[in-house]
């Protein structure tokens, strides 16, 4: 534990330990002996205790604060939904808690295995909000979405369970699009040289280079590019606002589909279009009509090549 | 054998019995974690599903909060990922939500309502550290299990936690008093 770095035989994290009592008696006396010769340590230390405050009265006063009636009604949805859960869903949980023991260690999978139990948790009644709901959908979808791909031998399930991973991608990207507002949107920079920057970017985390035309789409005023993440892949997300109001997304990522033209389709109430080109899964959506979207889709796409 | 286990839920399942006792604490834990009320509230429930769900994997005689508290911390963790989709990387942290619902709760005490707000303030990898370490009294082993991290990391975290505390402290000329009456 000695660091290097500082050239201290005596580290912060000893010190913390120490002050916290969690270090063996050795080591304990070690420390105190370096105290002892060592005025600068002394210092260190008494900045760290300076960190020190009355944890336990302070956050004693937010458990008085917790919202109990509703804490309970929430245990009493959990006891419900889980009493609701059939045999066969109980057993799926059972085999995903047996998957989740065999691969302590492999914390990916654990919380792909987790993901997986909570697929009973949309139907939880209760105080759960509906937003809230959506977005744990989404995490499982994800975690999915994740665990595809790392394990062969759950591919089959997977796909049968929750559709293709390109489906879930679309609807995971859909789902926060109905998110957005044209606030989400409107306060991005309008400098040319940021968002030549911003695509460079998102184009380097991406693999794919995104030329500048992308931001230039007659009656679309683009406004970002973002770096998100689906699973393990790089998402990238091009912003813009149509006519002021209405947030449109433009979103690409490597699934590795065959190519395949542009379709539409609906998700989370939005129009949706998308294709697949070199390995790369693309798609627009805003709450735009079809001829509309399909419109500024064959662009992006003409821009893309 | 799953549904007579089921049958004898109330009697015999400690996770079932055991989970109102630490509603509060649960939900306090989300609180640090989410600093969202609203949040925090899905979070317990979500907990309390899975942790009955594992119900059989819980040893009697064990801490059950502590077990609990790892569900719901890596259930955070599982939503993180999809609030990292949303917003674009990053924790959800506290550089756009500082004042948290709870410290204005308990403005009663404004000392008290000063450190909730300097913890808030922590990233959040700090911040649930320094809330299972220092208030709910994991030892940095059970903190490290808990989290799923190195002891090592446990340690830089409260490190880390308490430098950027002394430094408030410094800058307001002594800070929160160590020693307070609570008046309860």
């Amino acid at each position: 534990m000695t660091s290097e770095v500082n050239d201290r035989p005596v580290t912060d994290e000893m010190l913390v330990a120490y002050l916290d009592g969690e270090l063996p008696t050795a080591e304990q006396r070690e420390v105190e002996t370096a105290l002892a010769a060592d005025k600068r340590l002394r210092e260190r230390l008494a900045l760290l205790e300076d960190g020190g405050r009355p944890w336990t009265e302070a956050f004693d006063g937010l458990l008085d604060q917790a919202p109990m009636p509703e804490l309970e009604a929430a245990f009493a949805a959990a006891v419900k939904t889980h009493a609701e859960q059939t045999p066969d869903e109980l057993a799926a949980l059972e085999t995903a808690a047996a998957d989740d023991e065999s691969s302590q260690g492999a914390t990916n999978d654990r919380g792909h295995t987790n993901d997986r139990g909570h697929t009973n948790d949309r139907s939880a009644p209760g105080w759960w909000r509906p937003a809230m709901a959506a977005c744990i959908a989404v995490t499982l979808l994800v975690g999915f979405a994740a665990g595809y791909g790392t394990n062969e031998a759950q591919k089959p399930q997977l796909v049968s369970a929750v559709g293709t991973e390109a489906e879930i991608w679309r609807q995971a990207v859909a789902d926060y699009q109905a998110l957005y507002t044209r606030e989400t949107v409107s306060t991005a920079s309008d400098d040319p040289e940021v968002h030549a920057a911003g695509l460079l970017r998102v184009g380097d985390a991406l693999g794919l280079p995104l030329p500048g035309a992308v931001s230039q789409v007659p009656g679309l005023d683009y406004k970002r590019a973002q770096i998100l993440k689906f699973g393990e892949q790089p998402l990238a997300q091009l912003a813009y606002l149509y006519n002021d109001d209405i947030p449109i997304a433009f979103c690409i990522v490597r699934l590795d589909e065959a190519d395949r033209a542009a379709e539409n389709e609906v998700r989370s109430g939005l129009n949706v279009v998308h294709w697949a080109k070199d390995g790369y899964s693309l798609m627009v959506v805003g709450d735009l009509s079809v001829e509309e979207l399909n419109d500024f889709a064959r662009q992006l796409e003409g821009k893309m090549i | 054998m799953k549904t007579e286990s089921r049958m004898d839920d109330l009697t015999d399942n400690p996770v079932k019995t055991g989970l109102p006792e630490i509603l509060s604490r649960l939900w306090r834990f989300a609180m640090v974690l989410s600093h969202n009320e609203e949040t925090a509230g899905d979070l317990v429930q979500a907990t309390c599903l899975r942790a009955l769900q594992r119900s059989q994997q819980f040893q009697k005689g064990t801490h059950l909060d502590r077990w609990t508290f790892s569900i719901m911390a890596s259930l955070w963790k599982n939503e993180l990922r999809a609030e990292r989709i949303r917003r674009g990387g990053g924790f959800v942290d506290a550089e756009e939500a500082l004042v948290t619902d709870g410290a204005e709760k308990i403005e009663t005490n404004i000392l008290f309502a000063e450190v909730l707000a300097e913890v808030q303030a922590l990233p959040e990898a700090q911040r649930s550290a320094v809330l299972l370490v220092y208030v709910e009294g994991l030892t940095y082993a059970e903190a490290a299990r808990t989290l799923e991290v190195p002891i090592g990391t446990i340690m830089s975290r409260l490190a880390a936690a308490r430098f950027k505390l002394a430094a408030l402290k410094r800058e307001k000329g002594g800070g929160p008093e160590r020693q307070v009456k609570t008046g309860r």
